[in-house]
């Protein structure tokens, strides 16, 4: 297996060098640094496609074509500070709102079709919930649903997702403040209370 | 930024309603809170998806690279068929063109095979292991016998159940489950139940805010890794002596190998485990030694300490504000059944040795179970991993490695 050998082992450093060197293998088409850089991120970017889609098959479907558009323009990543999941997350935008306008133009049945996933989660409560939250979530801007996503579903830091939502820190943190007003508006609508704790419904 | 975005910032990264914050606001602030573990708790069923996923996405996409690799006569004659899902125009050409991209996926599939063989997901978190993780508290939450408490590492997210009798300690003393926020960097140690959550013997905690941990699918150690250098990022104690080790490579990547009792033991009595920089090396029958690349925490072997009892707190010397458990070794002065008294570099430490306390015994040839009893560890040097207990500030044992007999030190150097 080809390893780098671990000498000085500076965590920062160390972590911006592979990154960077794992990011200009992948530039080459380097398949064994796509192979890691899809078992990296497939979750999140999985989870942040899923966070916009109610259809787990659409989400499946729409979170391999990241990875496929992404390695068919390897060529054009271009590694100065960027990170490689700023890169998917975009293009994981751009599908999706490729995807929400073709469904809209496909009428509204396509819309309405629901495939959560009960028999995997086994918990009904569970399924309303991620139902309602899927509804709710779409009462939000595309804006407002990527800050939910990256800072809730994908844990993100305020500043790594000011820097994968091209915005200052500040312009983030009152867009979540917008974003979660906006869903706890819509959850109280169907029917959650929202107020002293987050797990109920 | 208004003042309540700058509100409702500080209340995300403390866990806490900011002491300033009006009842309006607090009201406000709590709602929006409220939403967002409404998020969070999508996350655990949008995470068992993506699980039910990989597997055929994986496949998809390595097809996609396999079609990327076709030679250019048969890429030309690719694009002369017609798109996907169109009728062929000329059945001829679509044939050859078919069989020249079977023949290519024949080769790209053994050729992938290659690449993503490595791609070998495995669980770092078996039951009945005692598991030592470390990681970031991303939340707290009430339980019908304590709390349990979800962390993020670096091997994914991992679910801790912390009862009444879990030893919570931070750098200094010992510490109370209050003090387990989101955002705070922790080490968990504990037993691997069915369900894979951990329930915690110990949680030490940091002083300041961890940082989430880079996450990567756990890929098997193979035989053709040996000779690398990498981190520990988990290790695990199997029921039979030997660890489930977590590795960190330097290019990030996270490898799960199966070390040697002998091993686990130099690694424990080196008072380094998470964190710990080795160099492994290939053993027997699939499993691996790792040697340590770091110095070995002083022991008393070379420093004897004073029979004097250490001051209220923790016994051991930490490195500065990163989360630890208890570690110390020394020479057990006097055992009985359940307690041991160990003399280290620091003084006189009472241990308590409770049920479910794991025994490694390596080459000692000492017998677990008599080793339980305590007496038959009069004499030998031992290194002992665990917490603190709340009353008594005595030293609870997670972890207990037997050494050789010693010499006893001379007192009151």
């Amino acid at each position: 297996m080809r390893e780098l050998e671990v000498e000085d082992h500076a965590p920062g450093q160390s972590g911006a060098t592979d990154a960077e060197s794992l990011a200009r293998r992948a530039a080459t088409r380097d398949e064994a640094a796509w192979a890691r850089i899809f078992d990296d991120h497939f979750r999140d970017i999985y989870a942040f496609v899923r966070s916009r889609l109610r259809d787990p098959t659409a989400a499946e479907d729409l979170a391999s074509q990241v990875f496929e558009v992404a390695f068919s323009r390897a060529e054009t990543f271009d590694y100065r500070g960027l990170p490689i999941q700023a890169w998917l997350i975009g293009i994981a935008r751009n599908l999706v709102r490729d995807h929400i306008k073709r469904a809209i133009r496909r009428g509204p049945e396509e819309e309405l079709v629901e495939t959560v996933m009960p028999a995997t989660t086994g918990d009904v409560a569970g399924v309303e919930l991620r139902t309602d939250l899927a509804a709710a979530m779409r009462t939000l801007t595309d804006d407002q649903q990527t800050v939910i996503a990256l800072r809730f579903l994908l844990d993100k830091p305020v500043s790594e997702t000011a820097r994968l939502m091209d915005r200052s820190e500040d312009a983030v943190k009152t867009l979540q403040r917008r974003a979660l007003a906006a869903l706890h508006r819509a959850l109280s609508a169907a029917g959650y209370t929202t107020a002293g704790g987050g797990g109920g419904g | 930024m208004d003042r309540i975005d700058r509100l409702l910032d500080e209340l995300l990264e403390t866990g806490e309603v900011p002491a300033d914050a009006t009842p309006d606001e607090r009201a406000e602030l709590e709602a929006m809170v409220a939403a967002a573990g409404f998020v969070r708790t999508a996350r655990e069923s949008i995470d068992l998806e993506s699980r039910a996923a990989l597997p055929i996405a994986r496949a998809r996409f390595e097809r996609a690279l396999a079609a990327s690799r076709r030679p250019a006569t048969v890429a030309r004659a690719s694009a002369a068929s017609p798109p996907s899902g169109r009728p062929a125009r000329f059945p001829k050409t679509l044939g050859l063109a078919l069989a020249g991209v079977a023949l290519v996926f024949v080769l790209a599939f053994a050729a992938n095979r290659a690449i993503f063989s490595r791609v070998d997901t495995a669980s770092a978190l078996e039951p009945g292991d005692l598991a030592q993780v470390e990681g970031v508290v991303t939340r707290v939450e009430p339980a019908a016998d304590g709390h349990r408490i979800h962390v993020a590492s670096a091997i994914g997210d991992v679910v801790v159940h912390a009862s009444p009798s879990t030893s919570i300690v931070d750098e200094h003393d010992v510490s109370a489950i209050e003090a387990v926020r989101p955002g705070i960097a922790i080490v968990i140690s504990g037993v691997v139940g069915d369900d894979r959550a951990i329930a915690a013997r110990t949680l030490a905690l940091g002083s300041s805010r961890g940082e989430l941990p880079l996450r990567a699918a756990v890929q098997r150690l193979r035989a053709g890794d040996a000779g690398m250098n990498a981190t520990v990022v988990s290790f695990s104690l199997t029921p039979d002596g030997t660890a489930r080790v977590v590795l960190q490579s330097a290019t990030g990547r996270l490898l799960l190998a199966v070390v040697e009792a002998e091993s686990a033991a130099r690694l424990l009595e080196s008072g380094r485990v998470l964190g710990a920089r080795v160099h492994v090396e290939s053993a027997s029958a699939g499993r691996f030694a790792l040697r340590l690349l770091d110095d070995p925490l002083p022991t008393p072997s070379s420093t004897p300490g004073p029979e004097v009892t250490p001051p209220p707190g923790r016994p051991d010397a930490l490195p500065g504000g990163l989360p630890s458990p208890v570690h110390i070794s020394g020479l057990v002065l006097a055992g009985e059944p359940g307690e041991l008294t160990i003399l280290t570099i620091r003084g006189r430490v009472r241990v308590e040795v409770p049920d479910g306390t794991r025994v490694v015994a390596g080459a000692t040839g000492i017998d677990i179970t008599r080793a339980l009893e305590g007496r038959p560890l009069v004499g030998r040097l031992v290194v002992v991993r665990g917490g603190l207990d709340a009353e008594t500030r005595a030293v609870v044992a997670d972890i207990l490695v037997v050494g050789r007999e010693a010499e006893r030190p001379t007192p009151g150097r």
